[in-house]
């Protein structure tokens, strides 16, 4: 079981953050929200509210037509997320065509129109050019500009920008900043980075050997966090607008994460470990409004 | 001041791509490496600094210019001249997968170095030196003989640096060392090759995009941008006062994980010149909002501002 008992929401054009490392199942939890999970990984148990309708109840068409247009999700790969056959005003121009029902004019006028929108220069010269011809950050406002155009409620980001530059990432970023705003747009921005999160998000979730392990608002987990898997993460942090001195944790590198079922997951790595947590999985505690931790250090009342 | 380990001198590197087509990867490049320094080289993809890197292990052959190791000029040997002096010049790749032979057990890939430079006389002494280089870089001596696939990513990097340092380098190159690893695994191997440097002793050059690892492990930082090095510094001088816009706007774009950091970011405009067809002049003149018609026209030198602090500006060198 990758990802166990994840609960998490988000509500209208609040931008929710999704953190954790290689292997959290971070993009697993996204795929299945979006309804993309494929064979062997399967959603066994649970619900998927979106705007109020469950989307485990949905037909693969009913889906079809909700992913796209009311709920969009880009990848980490920009390159590899386009089509290398197809030029990309075409591809914008389909997006159209398909969600909205346009003729072949009126799309292309549009799709210009979102490539202009998206800074991308010579956009009448990049209609017709191939995904190979640009940049990984210019692939990556070609697909920003693919999911402005079906206006959707809900932005699945993941990882936006790992593999750009950051210079490139902060244009990215800044992007998708003034499209959520002008389109009253939630986003679901899933990163390891924690600078990223604390720049855009709200609130944030951490997730940990497919487990959440704490959830609450950006400015409380960065103050107080709660769970010591949050803790170490916070401790881990550099910086580089002031020095600090690097003393990385004494126990808990974090060489495999396990899936255990029975105990908490965390256990074999946490500085804090109860002989409870071997034994037992923990449930899910408020700690403070809004803010919750998977931990036996904070046992349910 | 210490007899340098390195100086790079005029350094070009050109690749000749197509039928009149010639890649500037790094034009006239010029620093020097002193003893037990840990110096950054950071800047943006395409900006030189890896090939710079490459050409100091000398995995590629320079176009113009001259590296000096202690003096001797490196680039002048044949490579069986250049091979004993990569005992003394090591380098740590990216990516440790990659980078590890994936049929060498730990133990066969770190006797390698050892057989090629002739540094053991026989196989005892040799898992010796393995097992004081294993416990040195915090590998439990039970990974000696797994191979790479039975390793984590972290226990891979610490199996790369174990290879690099095995020989007792003066200069080890880091070519982002960090960059494929979690974070919480990132922490312990920059603690990690900053308690080797100070056992140790050597020189390090550290290239990285990753802005806060250099603040947090290099001394001084050298800041590349389409091939040349635009600003150079004492780690606190250029995070603090970048004097170069370039240096200035990468600094800002980076994210700082705290939610009450306040800051005013610079967002450049478009992308760097193709390294095919260089700008004459600054090549950041285009995307520099203080640029004046000279800049375009002539290519800035290296101005000092004090401090040991560099910038190749002809703005802030006027003001």
């Amino acid at each position: 079981m990758v990802v166990d008992n994840v609960s998490l929401d988000v509500r209208p054009e609040e931008t929710v953050g999704l953190v954790g490392e290689s292997g959290s199942g971070k993009t697993v939890t996204a795929l299945a929200i979006m309804g993309l999970s494929r064979r062997p990984a399967h959603v066994a148990q649970g619900r998927i509210w979106f705007q109020g309708e469950d989307l485990r109840s949905k037909t693969e068409s009913q889906l079809y037509r909700i992913r796209g247009s009311s709920m969009s999700m880009i990848f980490q790969s920009p390159r590899s997320s386009l089509n290398p056959l197809m030029h990309v005003g075409d591809q914008i121009d389909r997006v159209f065509r398909v969600q909205k029902g346009m003729g072949r004019k009126e799309a292309r006028g549009k799709a210009l129109e979102m490539l202009r929108q998206v800074s991308i220069p010579e956009p009448e010269r990049h209609m017709r050019s191939y995904p190979h011809r640009l940049s990984g950050g210019m692939c990556q406002r070609v697909l920003v500009a693919m999911m402005v155009a079906c206006e959707p409620r809900l932005l699945i980001a993941d990882e936006p920008t790992t593999g750009l530059d950051v210079t490139v990432q902060a244009q990215i970023f800044e992007l998708i900043k003034q499209v959520q705003r002008d389109h009253r747009m939630a986003m679901l921005l899933i990163t390891h980075d924690l600078g990223v999160v604390a720049e855009l998000c709200e609130r944030m979730v951490v997730m940990y050997a497919g487990h959440v392990m704490e959830t609450g608002t950006v400015d409380r987990v960065f103050e107080g966090p709660r769970h010591p898997y949050t803790q170490m993460l916070i401790k881990s942090m550099l910086r580089s607008d002031r020095k600090i001195d690097v003393a990385p944790p004494s126990k808990g590198a974090i060489e495999e994460m396990v899936y255990t079922l029975t105990a908490c997951r965390f256990a074999p790595c946490c500085p804090d470990a109860m002989d409870i947590c071997r034994q037992k999985k923990p449930s899910t505690t408020m700690v403070e409004k809004g803010h919750q931790v998977m931990c036996h250090l904070y046992p349910t009342k | 001041m210490d007899q340098p380990v390195l100086e790079v001198q005029g350094l070009y590197k050109h690749y000749k791509v197509d039928r009149g087509i010639t890649v500037h990867a790094v034009n006239n490049v010029d620093f020097v490496l002193g003893p037990r320094e840990a110096v950054g080289l950071v800047g943006e993809s395409g900006c030189g600094k890896s090939t710079t890197a490459r050409c100091i292990v000398r995995l590629e052959e320079v176009t113009q210019g001259r590296i000096l190791s202690h003096g001797r000029d490196i680039t002048a040997m044949s490579l069986h001249e250049f091979r004993p002096m990569r005992r003394s010049i090591q380098m740590v790749f990216q990516d440790p997968t990659m980078s590890l032979n994936p049929r060498l057990t730990v133990r066969q890939t770190l006797r390698e170095p050892l057989r090629v430079h002739k540094m053991a006389s026989s196989r005892k002494e040799m898992d010796e030196r393995i097992e004081e280089i294993m416990s040195l870089v915090n590998l439990e001596l039970r990974f000696v003989d797994r191979h790479p696939r039975q390793l984590s990513g972290g226990q891979r990097q610490r199996v790369g640096i174990a290879r690099a340092l095995i020989t007792n380098p003066d200069l080890v190159v880091l070519d982002e060392p960090t960059s494929s690893l979690d974070m919480s695994i990132r922490i312990h191997i920059i603690d990690l090759l900053r308690r080797l440097q100070e056992q140790m002793g050597m020189t390090y050059l550290f290239i990285s995009h990753d802005l806060s690892t250099v603040r947090s492990l290099c001394h001084r930082v050298l800041v590349m941008y389409l091939g040349r090095v635009v600003e150079m510094g004492p780690v606190g001088e250029i995070f603090d006062q970048p004097l170069h816009t370039y240096t200035q706007a990468l600094l800002s774009a980076i994210p700082i994980p705290d939610p009450k950091a306040k800051r005013e970011r610079i967002i450049l405009s478009g992308e760097p010149p193709s390294l095919t067809k260089l700008p004459s002049g600054c090549g950041f003149a285009d995307r520099c909002a203080f640029a004046s018609e000279s800049c375009r026209e002539e290519e800035p030198v290296l101005y000092n501002a004090g401090n040991g602090h560099f910038v190749a500006c002809r703005e802030v060198a006027t003001s």
